[in-house]
Parts: structure tokens; C-alpha cells; sequence
């Protein structure tokens, strides 16, 4: 992406020839030739100097490489301080200042344009995500392709050619997983012409059976336990334990679980009962099967049968009950579509936490669920609801779906619960989801307006079958350009040699497919062409381009329809061509590739939020937060709305579980839809919105220094440059309780940190009222050991670095708000890059220019940006 | 960059045969030729990077005491019992290095990003490949990258392991120690015909794609041309292979000495599973050049530290410092464990592993950020190097490259110059 706005450039004197150059100079202003000669000029200054580091001669237009190098080592030396050496006087503080500010954002303008002598590169690779679903779109199968190296990094989106790379061993993961989804294509094309089938279950019998038994276990233990304490109470109350029973109650202070202690330190009463008479093998019995397991298990198994409807239907509890379901879709079952139906309750008395439950995937391990969605429950004891989730699966092991309650993924916190209901109430917590029975159906009929995979199954099982299937599949994947003869020929080949070796029809078969899939018509969304002409794309390149700009697949046949009428009207029927492929559900692909990307959403998942602190942002509300930003992004569009409701609007786009944590009312259910704010809500815009808070933490402390870049960089269009090496770290501030701006404020004391600090850090000052999980907050507080606690009122105030001043967080949102045209400019750039494949540079500003006036005429309509860039030469020329 | 559109598979493998000699056959070797010579135990090379640096201010030796005559710090301080088989290096850096995010990308390269105008990323060979390229004619894998499976969070930064090819593009690595076991023992149930058939039917894959290739090629613009050779490099890379393939198909892999590897073992364990395969890769002689990308998040997790690696890596007096002091004095615990049991290994000479490997333990980043003093230690004796002493060099940014120049000449291998160097750091063997 382009990471310079327009208007800093002017502030960095850059020098534009004439007023259609494109590209600008970076340039370095002449005043700080005169910095260097004072500060620098005693060692460096000639061509004989000692220290053979010469600055006097150092161009102050940044032009090649070699200029950037050194003034690079300048930037480096500057901000370690090694430079002036401390004998030597040092420099103004402020010129160093302004000199660093510079000096950093003019090296990023120098490495863009050193950088835009090279290529407009237009060939790529389709990337991890494209080539996913490029398969599921071919072969109707899902395939896992985490083996795949992920693709982007270095700066750039994952769909810029020059950063998608190939290898060997990248080829040899085609091949294998190619082989992977032939193999699974066959077999699920087989079973589509199989009737669909329904698997039914009611838990209760198997569960109820098991879980009595051991209750009964449990019942008997501590029958045992009970009176093994009756034999200690009464030896206890002999007199010569006087001094022992004195001793323990002291040490124990009156405080907590005292009667347990005294149980484990039987062994120093005199004529101790023998563990045997009690049924106990040994000393360690009675702690483990007595106390731990009898006392902690058996309450909650009770108060588990103590619940109503047990004899119809299971809960889903904590830890020590029955919590979760798990079925599986059986083995002999074909490869496909399949939904899991649960009829479903909560039980009357539940936290609206509580009435939630996550369907995914048991890992290896008790820690491990691989979360694929999170669900409101709100049926009732007296009326279930039906709750169904559909899932995808392929022929390999993994055909096992769980539910469970809502709770966090790493279980120590799930003990947590337990133990900390134990505490309270001697048992786990009451279980409140109530699962009726559980159905799986399917496979189910692909869905109407999806793309039909490529048969695969042979009409002849004979060379000529095999040769159709080959060219079948090929014509599909080399998106219309038929293979070569002498392709197919070789693949003949490996087809027939298969066959002489023994291989079945079908098993020689898939071999040369598996190839197809590896290879470059493919693998490759390449367009034909000579350096320096132009010329329009044909109808399915432009197709091909739209549907993997949209939906990072290829083109349904709707499309291909359309590409192959030729280019008479070709800009109407593309206008309607792109509404078309936003309104459908594969436009989800761009809203996961493009948001993630633009907005630099990885960070949302680098922490497990802390679960004492933020207790409701666990894995499911994490999801909630992202698609959050999604779902916002697709509604703003889809409704003809303003990219400026992305920076302030009254409503938000939110589901049960979102609004819930918001503490908006009336919301319930999966779907996310728009709901009318409160006057004064915080909420509202990506300022408002938890993922864009949580990004912005470490998972239990807010961290305004990241809130603030990421404002600056996204939503003012004035990114920082990257932070630089090298800069010492500052800590004369630790071992005291700091309120949180007192802690970064000493960013603003040394030149080389304030020169970048005093641009951002104001603005994440002014978000402090949200908390790391994004909840509104007045207050704030510090603990270390040995020093305490401090709170302190939240003083959002502060002023943009040159820009106005703001009271509170509702004016720094209106000042960001009133900044639509840098926001513009900023999200197409980042479109542009998205869409073509290839960084936006300085060369694309008027096209740039073009796009975000064509959206500011229509009220910034955010439809208007995607139509522009799609209607534009760049995006419909080679 | 080579261009090869007109790659043809006979004269690539014509070239590649030239090149790779027998597979080197101790066992067989030894019985043979027992009575006139003395077995030739062979020369091995190990680096190991840990991403995101150390604390520098009990990392480090005390820089006024140098030679033989050093104490080590607080945070080698398991290291003791190897104080005169290590030796500790300051002064070291590379010169192009701006990213303080990047503790693993130009290591062992030494390359400038920016050195190729229009590219925003450029990197060139590293060092154990260089190295590679001789030593692997000998063994199955010409070399073994090893990685850790948070290699990104960790402060490696891009690549996919520390090896870079010829072309300074990324190779591949293995991320988990059940994955290299399986490389190394796995075995392969199929018979001798059905390999060879197998491998037949591989270049039949590669001749095939070929031909789409080609003629996808001659439509392309000289620049979508460039980016199309990457696809031809991969072909002619297993090609070269699959040569390699044929000359070891014959004999079958080695049996496992070590155990098969735990599915999810944490960070510490980890790292010395990945150790005992690497002692065991040597020993079965099954590559003889390995890089590692160490795990640091992983490592954290398993020492129950809660903050995310770069956070402290920004650390200041205080908790964080005391994460990083605390994962400082694991990887140097492991640093030991390590070293123990390369000595641990009587080779056929008498001599031990740790005598002839040479190994490297560092980062690009220092500490904090910083990418001046990168931290660096050796050990074994397969480089030459005079160990028991702390160098601290007397030019404050020596090129890293000159210590891989100069470990690189201690292995035998003719080279001059690598990466920005200019010249060798002849205190280490003298």
C-alpha cells in the first residue's frame, strides 16, 4: 500500500517539476544540510576524513539506493545516540527533532520511489485463499490447506504478485493436495446421487446410564469418606489431641477450608485409626478418592438431577457433568454437506452469558476446541427451539461436531469456573443448556446458484473416458483456455502407466488430475502482453479479474455469460456485474481478505484476553468483534450507505452476543442486523467498535500508543514511518504506580522517540475511556507488588499533533469523522493494491484522485469506490 | 536472476549428475577399508537463531574482560560447565539491517533489502547453503531447515526458515520435531520397483506442467516472465532432486534411534526433541548441514510467562525484564543440555560430535530492537575456532559476515567473500 497521503508530502517540501509529475522527488529540506555541518561536520566533513564516514557530500534529494543506505545509517546513529559521541557537544534538541521527523518520512518516500522504477507486475499466483476456494469452487470440497506457507507480509497484500512466490516445495504441496481433493471430489460425486440420511439421538439414555453409575460410585465413597471423619472427629475430641487440634486451628487462622486440613493431618493423632477398617487401600486413597473427588464431584452430580427434564434430554455443564456433545457424522457416509439439527433450551434463570453455545471441533487434548461458530440459545424448557449449523466435510477422520456452553477455550479458566463455584457453593455451577436430541442429515443438494463441480466420474471406463475427465477438468481449471494436446498426451500417460501397474480405473485416474492442479494455467491468474502497450482485457480476463477481485474465486458462469458477448455495453452490464457479486454470499471472501488486511486485523487474535479482568471477551465474543467490522463494512455498502457511517453513524451492525455485550437491549439471535443507537452511545463507526479496541491491547491493559498508530495510519491516512531500530529504551519511570499517560508521556522527552510519539500518541490518549475488551470506563488503575494500587479519572483531552484540540473521546471521534477525504484516500489506495495485484504508487494518484471525487460527488457512497476502480482503465487494461 | 525457459531435463540432470557423488557409506566403508586407513569422520554445520533478542544488560560477558580471562554473565550462567568450549563474540552486525523486527531474515545472508530498485524485498544465499552445496553431495538431504511454529510472533521475520537458495528466495522449513522425525525414519513400506516407478512417473508430472508452462510463457511480457521463472526454478530444484532421489533409492532410510516424537510438546521440550533429531540426523549421517529457527513464544508459554514476545522484547526494569532474563537463562540451559550431548557422541575416530561440528547460536537482533552487537556464541571444533574465550572485536560494527566467512574457510569451503563482508575475523583461530 501506499503509505503517504497528499497532503504530507507538501509538508515535506517535496518538489514537483510540473504539475502533471506523478512522482515526487524525495527531498530532503536544505536546512538540515546545515544540522549536519554543525553537529556532524568536525569528523565527517571531506574527503580524507579520519573516520571515513563522509557527510558533507550526502545529496539531499534521496534518489538511489546507495543515498538511501546512508541517510538510513544517519537515522540509525541519531537515534541510538551513539551519534554525536557523548564528549562531544550535542545538538538542539528540537532541530534533532524536526530533522528525525523528516528525515523518517522522507526515507519512506524514498524507498516508494526508488522503489516505482521497477515492474507493474500483473501476473500472480493465486494465493492460500484464492486457491481454496478456486477448489471448493471446482470440486465442490473443502480442503484443508494449512500446509500452504501464508502468503503476503513484507508490507503487502497477499494478492500483490511479486510478494506471491513459488517453490518446490510449495509444487510438491499442490501436487499432494491436489491428489486430496480428487480423491475426495470422486468419492463425494459418488455419494450425491445417494438418497440423503438422517442420524437421530437422544443422549439421555447412554448419558444418564454412565453418569449414574458413577454417582453411585461416588455415593459409596463417600459413604466411606464420612465415616472415616466421624472415627477423626471423635479421636479428635479426645484430650491429649487438645494441643494438636490447637495447633492446626491456629495455623489455619479461623480462615478457609479448616475442617479439611484437620482431616489431612489425621496422622498426627495418637492411636490413629488404620485406613484399611475403612475401605481404603492407602493414605493417598482418602485424599483422592474421599475428599477431592466424593466432596467436589458428587454436590454437582446431584444438583445436575436436581434439574428439571434430566429423564428427556441432556445439559451441557462444567467440568465433573456431562458438557459436551459430541457426534459423529458416520464413516460410511459420502463427503459433502451435511447440517447438525439440535433441539435446544435454557434453562429459566440463566446470565445472558450463559445462553450461548460453541459448535466446532474437539482437538487432541482436553484444551483444545477448534471453534467454528457461537449460538444464541433461546428456547425455552416449554418451547425448544431447533438449532442448526451445516458443515462441510471430506472423507478424512475428522467427522466429529461438539456443542458445549459458551466459555473460554483454554480450559484452566474453565476450572476456574468450576473452582470458583466450588468455593462459593461447595459444587460446580448449575448447568443451564438442555439438548432434547441431536439429528445430522445429509449429504445435502449443492446450493441452488453455485457453480456445479466438475464431473469427475468418466462416462467410459476406457482411455476415451479417462481422456474427457482430463479435459474436462483441465478447460474448467485453466479458466476456459483448453490444455495443450501434448499436455493432455503426457497425461495420458501417467494415466496409462498407472493402469499397467495394477492401479484401478478410477485410482489411475486421479494422478494426471491431481496434476492439473499443479500446474501453471492453474495455478497462475496470467494475462498475455508486451511491456509498454497496453491493451483492453478480453471479456473472461476481465471476468476472471472481477470475480477474484470480489469474491477470490473464479467466475460463476453468469459471468462467464456475460464475458463472452464481447465488449458492446460492456460498461452497463459490468456496473450490474459488480452489484450482483457484492450482493452474494462470496463477496464474505473479500470482506475476510480485504478487512483483514486493510485494517490489520491479526492482531485481534495474538491474545487470550484475561479471564478474571474481561471476562465475556472470550474466543466467541472475539468473533462477534470481527464480524463486527465485516458485517458493518457489507451492510454500509450493500444499502447504498456513505463510507463516512465507517468513521460515526447511530446504529450498529451487531448480533445477539454483540449487542448483549454492548448492553443494548432487545437484540437477540445470530444474525447480525442494524440497531438504532442511544443518543450519547459511544458506539457506532470503527472507533466504537470492540475489535478495533482490542486490537489496540494486550489482552488485559489497553495500549494507546497502538490505538493511536492504528488511527493515524487507517482512518487519518497519515501512517507513521516503521519504527526504527536501534532507540534506546526508556526507564528511568520504572518501579512507580504511573497512570498510564504519565507512563508514555516520557515519550515526548527524548527528540528521537517524540519526533514520531507526538503524532499518535495524543489520539490513543483520547480512546483511553475503552477498556483492552473495548467497554466503556471512567476510571483506570495501576497494582504492582510492593507499591499497591493507584486509580485515577480517565483524562481523555489532548490535541492532534499541527491539528485542533479535542475534549473528549466524541470530539476526537467528530475531528476523525470530519477527515473523510484522507480516509478516502487511504481505503482506495488499499483497494487499488487489493484489486490490481500490485502497490499503489505515486503514478496511480490521479487515478486515485479520480476515484475518491467520483465517490465525494455521490455523498462518499461507498458502492461508488468499487464502481469507479472496476470502471477504470487500470482495472480493464493489461 | 538465470532464465530458463529452454530448461530441458536431460542436461539438467547431466549437470546435477556431474555433482553428486555415492552416497557416503560409513558402515560399509568402515568394514571395508578398516585395516588401511583410519575412518574419515566428516565435518558438520549448525546455526541457530531465536528471533526477537536478549538482555543485553546480563547477557553479555563484561566487555573489558576478554581473552581466556572472562566471567560469564548472568544470563549464560548455565553455561558454566562449557565456559572453554564456547566462545562469546561482541561487535558483530550487520550492515544493511534496518528492520528491528527481523532477528532471523538476513542472518545468515547479510543481504540489503532494498538493493534491487522496484523490489521492496531482496535477500540473497545464506551462509549454510553456500556450505550446503559441497557437503550435501554426501548425504539424503543436502541440508535440514528446522523451524519452530511461531516462527512470525517470535521476531524471525519473513522467510521460512534461515536458508535462502541461490536466487534469495525462502526455503522451506520443518516446523515441528514429529515432522522431521518422520523425514529423517519415516518409513518408506513400498518395494524398490514400485519407487522406481514412482520416480518415473514424477518427471512424467514435471514434463507434463512444462509443456503448459512454456507455452503460458511465450505470451507473457518480459516481466510476468520473471515472475513465471520461479515456477521454472522449482521444477529444475526437483529435478535435481529426484536425481538425488534415484542415486539414494537403493538404500533405505536409517533406523530411528531416537523416539517418535509427542504430538504437542511444549516449547522447551520441543527444542530438545529437535535436538536429539539433530544429533541423531548427524549420526545416522543423514544431512550434514542444519539450520534452526528456535521457538521464543512457545518457550515463554512453557516457562508460564504471559506476555507476547515482542512486548518483551521491548522490555524495561520489571516484570518484563524478568520475563526476558527468565527466557534468557532457558535458551542458555538448553544451549548447554545441547552441547552436553554433542560431546556426549564417540565418533568412529574417537573423537566426539561437538570436535567436528561447527555450531553458531545468535540473532540478528541484539536486544530491544537494536541491531548493532548481535549476540553470538560458538561451539565445537569443526571450524577451528580456539575456544574458552570472550572476543569482543575491536571494530564496533565488524560484518557478521565475516564470521560466517570465516567459519565457512574452517570448514573447507572456498569462499572469500559472502553477504556484505570484508574480510575474516582471523582472532577467532588464532
Amino acid at each position: 500500500m501506499k503509505t503517504q497521503s497528499v497532503a504530507m508530502m507538501v509538508a515535506l517540501a517535496a518538489v514537483m517539476t510540473s504539475a502533471d509529475a506523478a512522482v515526487p522527488t524525495a527531498r530532503m529540506e536544505a536546512g538540515h544540510a546545515a544540522f549536519l555541518k554543525t553537529n556532524c561536520g568536525k569528523c565527517h566533513a571531506g574527503a580524507d576524513t579520519d573516520s571515513g564516514v563522509r557527510l558533507d557530500d550526502l545529496p539531499l534529494e534521496i534518489a538511489t539506493t546507495e543515498a538511501a543506505d546512508r541517510w538510513q545509517k544517519v537515522m540509525n546513529v541519531l537515534n541510538s545516540g551513539e551519534m554525536p559521541p557523548q564528549d562531544e557537544p550535542q545538538p538542539d534538541r528540537d532541530e534533532k527533532t524536526e530533522l528525525l521527523a523528516d528525515l523518517a518520512q522522507t526515507l519512506v518516500v524514498a524507498r516508494q520511489v526508488i522503489g516505482e522504477q521497477g515492474t507493474r507486475q500483473i501476473i500472480r499466483r493465486l494465493n492460500k485463499r484464492e486457491y481454496k476456494n478456486t477448489i471448493r469452487d471446482l470440486l465442490g470440497v473443502e480442503i484443508d490447506v494449512t500446509e500452504l506457507p501464508q502468503d503476503g507480509g513484507a508490507g503487502s497484500m497477499d494478492t500483490v504478485g511479486a510478494g506471491l512466490a513459488m517453490s518446490s516445495d510449495q509444487f510438491e504441496s499442490y501436487l499432494a493436495l491436489g491428489r486430496k481433493a480428487v480423491e475426495e471430489a470422486i468419492a463425494a460425486q459418488k455419494g450425491a446421487t445417494a438418497k440423503p440420511q438422517t442420524y437421530h439421538r437422544d443422549s439421555e439414555t447412554f448419558v444418564n446410564e454412565q453418569q449414574r453409575k458413577i454417582m453411585k460410585q461416588k455415593e459409596e465413597a463417600n459413604a466411606k469418606y464420612v465415616a472415616w471423619t466421624q472415627a477423626i472427629d471423635e479421636l479428635a475430641k479426645l484430650p491429649e489431641h487438645a494441643d494438636v487440634v490447637a495447633d492446626i486451628t491456629k495455623r489455619m487462622g479461623g480462615r478457609g477450608d479448616f475442617k479439611s486440613q484437620y482431616y489431612r493431618e489425621w496422622d498426627r493423632l495418637v492411636g490413629k485409626p488404620a485406613v484399611k477398617d475403612f475401605g481404603y487401600n492407602d493414605a493417598f486413597a482418602i485424599d483422592f478418592s474421599g475428599r477431592d473427588s466424593a466432596l467436589k464431584s458428587l454436590p454437582t452430580l446431584r444438583n445436575y438431577y436436581e434439574q428439571p427434564a434430566t429423564e428427556t434430554g441432556v445439559y451441557l455443564g462444567c467440568h465433573m457433568v456431562h458438557n459436551t456433545e459430541s457426534h459423529k457424522i458416520p464413516d460410511a457416509w459420502p463427503p459433502g454437506e451435511y447440517v447438525y439439527r439440535y433441539r435446544i433450551a435454557a434453562a429459566e434463570g440463566a446470565e445472558w452469558h450463559q445462553r450461548f453455545v460453541q459448535f466446532g471441533t474437539k482437538g487432541n487434548g482436553l484444551d483444545n476446541f477448534d471453534l467454528m461458530s457461537t449460538h444464541e440459545v433461546t428456547g425455552t424448557l416449554d418451547t425448544p427451539q431447533i438449532l442448526e449449523v451445516k458443515v462441510r466435510v471430506g472423507s478424512g477422520p475428522n467427522r466429529v461436531y461438539s456443542i458445549r456452553e459458551k466459555r473460554r477455550i483454554k480450559r484452566g479458566t474453565d476450572n476456574d469456573r468450576f473452582m470458583k463455584s466450588f468455593h462459593a457453593i461447595g459444587r460446580g455451577p448449575t448447568p443451564v443448556i438442555w439438548v432434547d436430541w441431536v439429528e445430522i442429515e445429509g449429504p445435502l443438494p449443492t446450493e441452488p446458484g453455485r457453480s456445479e463441480p466438475v464431473s469427475l466420474i468418466a462416462s467410459t471406463q476406457d482411455a476415451n473416458g479417462a481422456r474427457d475427465v482430463i479435459e474436462r477438468l483441465a478447460t474448467r481449471a485453466f479458466r476456459g483456455e483448453s490444455p495443450k494436446t501434448e499436455y493432455v498426451d503426457r497425461l495420458m500417460n501417467i494415466f496409462e502407466a498407472r493402469l499397467t501397474a495394477g492401479d484401478s480405473f478410477e485410482a489411475a485416474l486421479r494422478h494426471p488430475l491431481a496434476v492439473v492442479l499443479a500446474s501453471p494455467p492453474f495455478l497462475y491468474l496470467a494475462e498475455p502482453g508486451v511491456a509498454g502497450k497496453p491493451r483492453p482485457l478480453s471479456g473472461v480476463e476481465l471476468a476472471n479479474r472481477l470475480s477474484y477481485f470480489l469474491w477470490s474465486s473464479p467466475p460463476d458462469e453468469e459471468l462467464l455469460g456475460y464475458a463472452a458477448q464481447g465488449e458492446r455495453g460492456r460498461s452497463a452490464v459490468l456496473a450490474a456485474q459488480v452489484d450482483r457479486l457484492i450482493e452474494s454470499d462470496r463477496f464474505d471472501a473479500f470482506l475476510d481478505g480485504f478487512l483483514h488486511q486493510w485494517l490489520d486485523m491479526e492482531r485481534l487474535d495474538f491474545f487470550e484476553f484475561d479471564a478474571q479482568k474481561h471476562r465475556d471477551f472470550d474466543d466467541s465474543m472475539k468473533k462477534a468483534a470481527r464480524q463486527e467490522v465485516y458485517r458493518t463494512f457489507a451492510s454500509v455498502l450493500r444499502s447504498g450507505g456513505s463510507l463516512r457511517e465507517l468513521l460515526s453513524s447511530d446504529y450498529v451492525i451487531a448480533n445477539g452476543l454483540l449487542a448483549k455485550y454492548y448492553g443494548l437491549e432487545g437484540v437477540s439471535g445470530d444474525e447480525f442486523r442494524r440497531v438504532a443507537l442511544p443518543a450519547g452511545s459511544p458506539r457506532g463507526g470503527l472507533l466504537g467498535m470492540a475489535a478495533i479496541h482490542a486490537m489496540g491491547s494486550d489482552g488485559t491493559s489497553s495500549h494507546p500508543i497502538h490505538r493511536g498508530v492504528w488511527v493515524a495510519k487507517h482512518l487519518l491516512n497519515d501512517p507513521p514511518p516503521p519504527a526504527p531500530p536501534n532507540v534506546p529504551q526508556l526507564s528511568r519511570l520504572d518501579g512507580k504506580l504511573l497512570t498510564t499517560r504519565e507512563r508514555f508521556e516520557a515519550h515526548q522527552e527524548e527528540p528521537q522517540c517524540a519526533s514520531c510519539h507526538r503524532r499518535f500518541d495524543p489520539i490513543g490518549f483520547g480512546l483511553e475511556n475503552f477498556d483492552a475488551a473495548s467497554l466503556w470506563r471512567t476510571t483506570d488503575s495501576d497494582t504492582k507488588k510492593g507499591l499497591g494500587t493507584k486509580e485515577w479519572q480517565i483524562d481523555p483531552a489532548g490535541k492532534l499533533h499541527g491539528g485542533p484540540e479535542f475534549e473528549d473521546f466524541f470530539q476526537l471521534r467528530k475531528i476523525v469523522a470530519d477527515r473523510v477525504d484522507a480516509f478516502a484516500t487511504g481505503f482506495t489506495e488499499a483497494l487499488l493494491e487489493y484489486a490490481l495485484g500490485r502497490p499503489c504508487g505515486f503514478a496511480d494518484d490521479e487515478l486515485v484522485q479520480q476515484i475518491v471525487s467520483r465517490a465525494r460527488d455521490k455523498d462518499w457512497q461507498l458502492r461508488e469506490f468499487f464502481q469507479a476502480l472496476v470502471a477504470s482503465q487500470e482495472f480493464q487494461a493489461k | 536472476m538465470t532464465i530458463h525457459h529452454n530448461l530441458n531435463r536431460r542436461t539438467v540432470l547431466k549437470a546435477a549428475g556431474t555433482s553428486l557423488a555415492l552416497p557416503f557409506l560409513p558402515s560399509l566403508s568402515r568394514r571395508a577399508f578398516a585395516a588401511e586407513a583410519a575412518p574419515v569422520v566428516p565435518k558438520r554445520m549448525i546455526a541457530i537463531s531465536f528471533g526477537y533478542g536478549i538482555t543485553k544488560e546480563t547477557w553479555f560477558p563484561d566487555p573489558t574482560k576478554t581473552g581466556t580471562e572472562f566471567t560469564l554473565s548472568e544470563g549464560l550462567k548455565p553455561l558454566e560447565r562449557h565456559k572453554s568450549r564456547i566462545t562469546i563474540i561482541q561487535g558483530l552486525s550487520n550492515k544493511f539491517s534496518n528492520e528491528g523486527h527481523w532477528g532471523s531474515t538476513f542472518y545468515l545472508t547479510g543481504a540489503n533489502r532494498y538493493a534491487v530498485p522496484g523490489l521492496n524485498f531482496y535477500n540473497s544465499v545464506s551462509a549454510d547453503q553456500v556450505v550446503a552445496e559441497e557437503y550435501g553431495k554426501h548425504t539424503r538431504f543436502t541440508s535440514l531447515q528446522l523451524n519452530s511454529k511461531d516462527n512470525y510472533e517470535s521476531g524471525h521475520g519473513p522467510g521460512l526458515s534461515l536458508a535462502w537458495n541461490r536466487q534469495g528466495k525462502p526455503i522451506a522449513g520443518i516446523d515441528t520435531s514429529l515432522a522431521l522425525f518422520h523425514k529423517l525414519f519415516g518409513d518408506d513400506e513400498t518395494s524398490l520397483e514400485e519407487r522406481q516407478r514412482a520416480l518415473a512417473e514424477q518427471r512424467s508430472v514435471l514434463d507434463a506442467v512444462l509443456v503448459e508452462a512454456k507455452a503460458i510463457d511465450g505470451k507473457l511480457s518480459a516481466d510476468d516472465r520473471r515472475k513465471l521463472d520461479e515456477y521454472f526454478e522449482s521444477i529444475r530444484e526437483i529435478e535435481t532432486r529426484l536425481a538425488k532421489d534415484e542415486a539414494w533409492m537403493a538404500r533405505p532410510k536409517p533406523k530411528a534411534e531416537v523416539k517418535q516424537p509427542a504430538a504437542e510438546p511444549n516449547g522447551i521440550e520441543e527444542t530438545r526433541l529437535m535436538q536429539s533429531l539433530m544429533i541423531a540426523a548427524f549420526r545416522t549421517d543423514s544431512t550434514r548441514v542444519i539450520t534452526y529457527r528456535q521457538p521464543h513464544w512457545n518457550l515463554m508459554k512453557a516457562l508460564d510467562i504471559d506476555y507476547h514476545p515482542h512486548d518483551v522484547s521491548h522490555y524495561s526494569p520489571g516484570s518484563r525484564m524478568e520475563a526476558s532474563q527468565k527466557r534468557d537463562l532457558e535458551m542458555s540451559r538448553l544451549l548447554a543440555e545441547f552441547i552436553d550431548k554433542l560431546a556426549a557422541v564417540k565418533e568412529a575416530d574417537g573423537s566426539t560430535l561437538l570436535d567436528n561440528v561447527s555450531l553458531s547460536f545468535g540473532s540478528n537482533i541484539c536486544s530491544i530492537h537494536s541491531l548493532d552487537n548481535c549476540p553470538t556464541i560458538l561451539a565445537g571444533g569443526a571450524a577451528g575456532v580456539k575456544h574458552g574465550r570472550h572476543v569482543v572485536l575491536a571494530a564496533k560494527q565488524t560484518p557478521l559476515c565475516n564470521l560466517w566467512v570465516t567459519l565457512m574457510q574452517g570448514l573447507g569451503i572456498e569462499v572469500d567473500a559472502h553477504g556484505d563482508s570484508t574480510g575474516t575475523l582471523g582472532e577467532l583461530t588464532a
